[in-house]
Order: C-alpha cells, then sequence, then structure tokens
C-alpha cells in the first residue's frame, strides 16, 4: 500500500515523461528516417481523399535510379508548415489550384504536354489526371478525386519548378520526379 | 552498549546504490538502443508501428529509471545521511524498561521508524530505524542511547540472559 502511494507521488514524473518522451521522439523519429532531398521525391495531392502510405509503397517498388524514397502526403499535412508543400517536387492539384499556385510550378516541354494538358498562356504546366467529363481518374484505387458535397473539377498532376528531379526540364541532375508522375498516371 | 549502526553500512550502501545506479543507467543505454533498433528498421510499409516501438521502448525506459531514482537509489542515498547523521550526532541516554508503541513514522521520504517509549510513559519519543529491528531486543533493553531521537544503540539487562 505505501509503495502504491509513494508511486502516485510521482505521478507527475511519469506522465511529464511520456509526453517528452512521445514528442521528442516523434521528432527525432522524423528526422532520422528522411533522407536528403536529392534522394527522395516528395509528392502533395490536394484530393478530397489519399491512401498516402499506400501508394508511396507502391511507387518505392520500383525506384527510379539515385532515388530511396517517396513520400506522399495529403496537404492537411501541411496545414501548419507551409515549407512542407515548398519543397514538394510533385503536385496533384485540382484546375483552381492550378491556376493560384503557377508561378510554383515548371512548365512541361510542349512535346510531352499531351493534349489533356493544363495549359495557361500557350504554356503547359500539368498533366490530367482526373477528369470531370468522364468521371475517370489514375491511381484511382490510391486517390478518390471527388466527393458529393464538392463540385467536381478536373485534377492535375504538375511540378515544383525548383524540383531536384525534373531532368532536361529544369536542368535537374536526374528525372525522377517525372518518371513516377508517369507511373501514377498509368495506375488503374 | 550494543551499537546499531556501523561505519561500515555506510560503504555498503555506497556500493549497493552504485549498482542500482548501474542498473539505472543500463536501462537507459537498452532503451536507447532499442529506440535506434526501431528507426534503423523503418521503411514506408512499417512506419507507424516503427515509431509506436520507438516510443513505448523511450517511455517504458524513462519510467522505469525515474521509479529506480526515486525509489530504490534515493533510499539507499536517503539511509547513508540518517546513518551519517546518527553517528555523528550528540549522543544522549535514556533509562529503560521499553516498549513499542505501535507508531510508524517515514523520514527523509521513505526511511521507515518504529517509536518505542518508556514503559509507562503516555506519549514516545523514541524513534527505531525499521532495518534495525532485528538487531534490537526491546523487551531485554534497559538503557538506550539515542541520537536525534533515534536509537543508536542499547544496553540489555544481565538478569534476562
Amino acid at each position: 500500500m505505501i509503495w502504491i502511494k509513494r508511486i502516485f507521488s510521482q505521478m507527475h514524473r511519469y506522465v511529464l515523461w511520456l509526453l517528452i518522451s512521445a514528442v521528442f521522439w516523434g521528432w527525432i523519429f522524423t528526422i532520422i528516417t528522411d533522407t536528403i532531398a536529392a534522394k527522395k521525391v516528395v509528392l502533395y495531392a490536394d484530393v478530397p481523399y489519399i491512401a498516402d502510405r499506400e501508394l508511396a509503397i507502391e511507387l518505392e517498388k520500383d525506384l527510379p535510379e539515385g532515388i530511396r524514397m517517396v513520400q506522399v502526403h495529403p496537404f492537411s499535412y501541411a496545414l501548419f508548415n507551409t515549407l512542407d508543400t515548398d519543397s514538394s517536387d510533385l503536385y496533384i492539384l485540382p484546375e483552381q489550384e492550378v491556376a493560384d499556385t503557377i508561378g510554383a510550378l515548371c512548365p512541361i516541354p510542349q512535346e510531352e504536354a499531351g493534349e489533356d494538358a493544363f495549359v495557361s498562356d500557350g504554356v503547359a504546366y500539368g498533366w490530367l489526371i482526373y477528369s470531370s467529363d468522364t468521371k475517370k481518374g489514375s491511381a484511382s484505387s490510391f486517390l478518390n478525386y471527388h466527393t458529393d458535397q464538392e463540385t467536381d473539377q478536373n485534377f492535375y498532376i504538375c511540378f515544383r519548378s525548383s524540383s531536384r528531379h525534373l531532368g532536361e526540364w529544369n536542368g535537374s541532375d536526374d528525372d525522377a520526379a517525372v518518371i513516377l508522375a508517369k507511373r501514377i498516371l498509368s495506375m488503374q | 552498549m550494543i551499537e546499531l549502526y556501523s561505519p561500515k553500512e555506510i560503504a555498503l550502501l555506497k556500493k549497493k546504490r552504485n549498482v542500482w545506479i548501474g542498473i539505472a543507467v543500463a536501462v537507459a543505454v537498452l532503451a536507447l538502443a532499442f529506440c535506434i533498433f526501431f528507426c534503423a528498421r523503418t521503411d514506408t510499409s512499417n512506419r507507424d508501428r516503427m515509431l509506436l516501438g520507438t516510443i513505448i521502448s523511450s517511455t517504458l525506459g524513462g519510467w522505469i529509471v525515474i521509479t529506480l531514482t526515486h525509489f530504490v537509489i534515493e533510499d539507499y542515498r536517503n539511509a547513508e545521511k540518517h546513518i551519517v547523521a546518527v553517528l555523528e550526532g550528540p549522543r544522549e541516554y535514556e533509562e529503560g524498561p521499553f516498549e513499542w508503541t505501535g507508531e510508524h513514522l517515514r523520514v527523509r521520504k521513505g526511511i521507515s521508524m518504529t517509536g518505542i517509549r518508556k514503559v509507562g510513559a503516555v506519549k514516545g519519543n523514541l524513534y527505531l530505524y525499521d532495518a534495525k529491528k532485528k538487531s534490537f531486543q526491546v523487551e531485554r533493553a534497559v538503557r538506550v542511547c539515542t541520537v536525534y531521537g533515534f536509537v543508536a544503540a542499547y544496553e540489555v539487562s544481565d538478569d534476562l540472559d
């Protein structure tokens, strides 16, 4: 009985340690298990629903050369840290968002743009990944593009202009982001 | 006079305390090793489980260290302090016979004491360290030596031998 009383007298220390442990290791774990930007491709998807981990696992099954990790995040992940989205390589965005963030996006060379690309002032900025007309989209087992509440619109897969993985598009060393974007587009 | 405290006890307590400090450090290192192990085994598919494993290892390790530090190690340190105080304190003598009061007291956050008093006295004013109970025969004690109210030594009656 005395021992139980003594342990309860230290309860604040146990609770404090639990909180410190969770916060500290949550932070350290993220740092330790991350990798440098040159060796990972980061995708942010502004869609109503995304199976982020499953999509990352699927993309990691066949990684482009020199890439060790694919990170997939919903936009809500970066709600309190816009730097996260600024360090992304790929975006999946609704049509309106593409128009709003066009300054941060890399133009797609004309020969690779295709017919359905998002075009602004004659320059293509995104590949169509979901069409609101046909209600069909790529990687639909990982991404849900519309809900009943929202007005349906096209979604595009776009590239950040300062990404390190766009190859000749922006003079970077590898084109891993382009390869992965093509793979997402080919997914059912 | 039968002495209940000796300087040798301090060395023994220090040794025991150091062993427990070693155990606490080993637990902390082990918990850290588990955390690093979980981090090293992390990939995209098991990330959540590994993070949970890391937090559980760290939390349990910390709880064990807190328990050892605040109960076992601190108790040894307090016992050490108590023994030093009794060995170095001013001695007083009181004539018996004595009896247990049934009163229990904890000093220095954990050292348990049992009260004794002169037979017939209304209130007890002496305390015996529970760890010394086996060495103390209250029914045979005719004179006790006390330091700050703690029984440090006692004399037994030859008549009862």
